[in-house]
């Protein structure tokens, strides 16, 4: 078997649950999808869609009062699930790492960034901590950071939303790790600083050669970055598809109810139809498709089982009974 | 026609310590029955602060604000009040603005209480009713607490509760940007469709330029507490004439693969407001910057068809 062939990292039929009063909400509902070697994947969804969850799980992240009630999460051929943990700590960094939304609560409040930075240099490598503070400052600077050596002595309450985004990639840098999750990691800055920084982060991936799995909501981001979309609903996946052909003809309802509420700037969006106009409340409880109660074209067997993703063409997977159904634009029963 | 709303060389001022801010800093609009005009920006741009100090949350340093011709800057508090009822504010985030503690009832029934707008409980009642069925939410859920609703649902009681009083204006600030993607363009389509109902008209403050592009039909763009550009919604989206709205949009991604596009990248952030520099604001970001931009403010232009630009590259 060669390992080239196989995905970077895999995740097969993975459940997880939280308790909620007596009983297990299930918030990821067998999960299947993969992220191939030197991809760019975007993984989309809304709120309480799993995605977060699902990532954060590969990570080894996962809260204490969640469990794993099936799955598996593969990384270069071993399953993250069964490392003890802190074989799973020796390959956070290394293997896999995360940048997440929330710049502020990812890096430390107590600890100047610079200090930060020269830290992972040296879970990395093993050098004196002059050294890896000289590499720190360096870093720094390669991520656009002007004035860098004085400002790796500021506390990241003293730099700008920004400019924390820009430390966790210099970090990152110096991980150099081979698939990196970027969880929303530009939501909530300015557009024009958005822009900037997903330049910046792009530039970086290039050149660590890192594959990507991102994490967002914004499908504009996708359209432009991306290879390859995965598309969850409540948990579970609805839709994966190369970025051209999920455009071009979105196969699920869901997935075509989200392309129709897309704003763009680009030009003036029709409001959408009274047809299209759901209910917004998520269910996890159902066992089958979890977009059913939503769905205009659900059919009865929908509520009940689960349908397993599809090969409708060209790579593009579709988890639906009644997809063939949907072609003409939402049609409510 | 006369505006509903007209606001003449507005500033505000904030202090810390001995160091004066300007959020605001000479901003001039109008609006008109029935028109939702876009007020563009990013953080701390003093956007909201325009829209406070529009509705008089907060007093203005300088400047005037006209409601239909009157000078609302002149008016006393208890007439303030009294008028409040025609002009609304709907808020970002509608778990800080509604009452935890009120029902929807509750929360709809007291401007109708405090402007004195039903005589009975019958009409109460009736109000109630048909203003929830307005926003498409179900008169049963009068009887819940914030905490009981979805995000969605919690945005139309705000927006329930603004047009109530049956305002002539409402400033709308971020109204969506807490919400998913497909309950924003819904929550945007009953603002448009309200507006219609109900000859209303708006200051939608954001920083998603697709939600502009979506519910205006003008739109002003605010840099450091000035407007640099202005005009009809297609005519700025199609032909944007100062740097930084050029900037802007080109940096906001559309969802189609098969566009490629020319994205301008801006260097550096915002200078900080305590120590800005003479001239144009945008100078250190700007890249059509000329020696001329350093010195002084450029003046707001006509460039023709209503579209406005403060900008001396652009010449």
């Amino acid at each position: 078997m060669t390992a080239h062939d196989e995905p970077l990292l895999a995740i097969r039929s993975l459940s997880v649950s939280f308790p909620r009063y007596n009983q297990r909400v299930r918030v990821l509902d067998r999960v299947s999808f993969s992220v191939d070697r030197g991809a760019f994947v975007g993984l989309v969804g809304e709120s309480g869609s799993g995605k977060t969850l699902s990532s954060l799980t590969a990570m080894g992240f996962l809260p204490p009062s969640a469990r794993v009630d099936e799955g598996e999460v593969w990384l270069n051929g071993q399953n993250l699930l069964t490392l003890p943990p802190e074989e799973m700590t020796r390959l956070r960094g290394r293997k896999i790492a995360m940048i997440f939304q929330s710049t502020r609560s990812a890096l430390n409040p107590m600890m100047r960034v610079g200090d930060q930075v020269a830290r992972a240099i040296r879970i990395q490598k093993r050098v004196g901590g002059k050294e890896a503070y000289a590499e720190a400052v360096r870093l720094l600077a390669r991520v656009g950071i002007a004035d860098a050596e004085k400002r790796a002595r500021a506390y990241p309450h003293q730099l700008s939303g920004g400019m924390c985004q820009r430390v966790l990639v210099a970090m990152m840098l110096a991980c150099r790790p081979a698939l990196l999750i970027a969880d929303e990691p530009t939501t909530g800055l300015d557009v024009t600083i958005q822009a900037q920084i997903f330049e910046m982060f792009l530039e970086i991936q290039r050149e660590i050669g890192a594959s990507v799995l991102l994490i967002t909501h914004d499908l504009g981001v996708v359209a432009e970055t991306c290879q390859r979309v995965v598309v969850m609903y409540a948990g579970q996946i609805m839709e994966s598809a190369p970025v051209a052909s999920l455009f071009a003809s979105p196969l699920h309802p869901y997935t075509r109810m989200l392309m129709r509420s897309v704003l763009r700037v680009d030009r003036r969006v029709e409001p959408p139809g009274a047809a299209s106009v759901m209910k917004e409340e998520i269910t996890y409880s159902i066992l089958g498709c979890r977009f059913a109660p939503r769905c205009p074209v659900a059919l009865p067997i929908c509520w009940e089982q689960k349908p397993d993703a599809e090969s409708a063409e060209n790579d593009h997977q579709v988890a639906c009974y009644n997809w063939r159904g949907t072609n003409g634009t939402g049609h409510s029963g | 026609m006369e505006p509903v709303i007209r606001v003449d060389n507005l500033r505000k001022a904030f202090r810390e310590g001995r160091s004066v801010i300007w959020a605001v800093n000479g901003v001039s609009l109008d609006i008109y029955p029935g028109e939702a005009v876009g007020l563009v920006g990013e953080s701390g741009c003093g956007k909201t602060t325009t829209a406070r100090c529009v509705l008089r949350l907060v007093e203005p340093t300088e400047g005037r604000v006209f409601f239909q011709g009157a000078d609302m800057t002149q008016w006393s508090g208890g007439h303030l009040r009294r008028q409040r009822r025609f002009f609304q504010m709907v808020f970002q985030d509608p778990n800080t603005s509604l009452n935890p503690r009120f029902t929807v009832r509750r929360t709809l029934a007291e401007p109708l209480r405090l402007h004195g707008l039903a005589s009975s409980r019958r009409t109460t009642e009736e109000m109630l009713c048909e203003t929830m069925l307005r926003v498409n939410l179900e008169p049963r859920l009068l009887e819940r607490y914030p905490h009981q609703l979805s995000g969605g649902q919690k945005q139309r009681v705000g927006i329930a509760r603004a047009i109530i009083t049956s305002p002539r204006f409402i400033a709308l600030d971020e109204p969506t940007s807490s919400l998913d993607m497909s309950i924003r363009i819904q929550i945007l389509s009953l603002l448009q469709r309200l507006q219609n109902e109900m000859n209303m008209a708006y200051l939608f403050i954001s920083h998603d330029l697709s939600a502009v592009r979506f519910l205006c039909s003008r739109v002003f763009v605010m840099y450091l507490g000035r407007v640099v550009e202005a005009g009809p919604v297609d005519e700025i989206f199609e032909r944007p004439a100062h740097p930084y709205t050029r900037a802007l949009l080109s940096a906001i991604p559309i969802p189609d693969p098969k566009l490629k596009r020319q994205r301008i990248i801006l260097e550096g952030e915002p200078p900080s407001l305590f120590n800005l520099p003479p001239g144009c604001g945008f100078y250190d970001r700007c890249w059509a910057r000329k020696p001329s931009c350093r010195g002084e403010m450029p003046p707001f232009r006509d460039i023709g068809d209503g579209h406005f630009v403060a900008c001396f590259a652009e010449e």
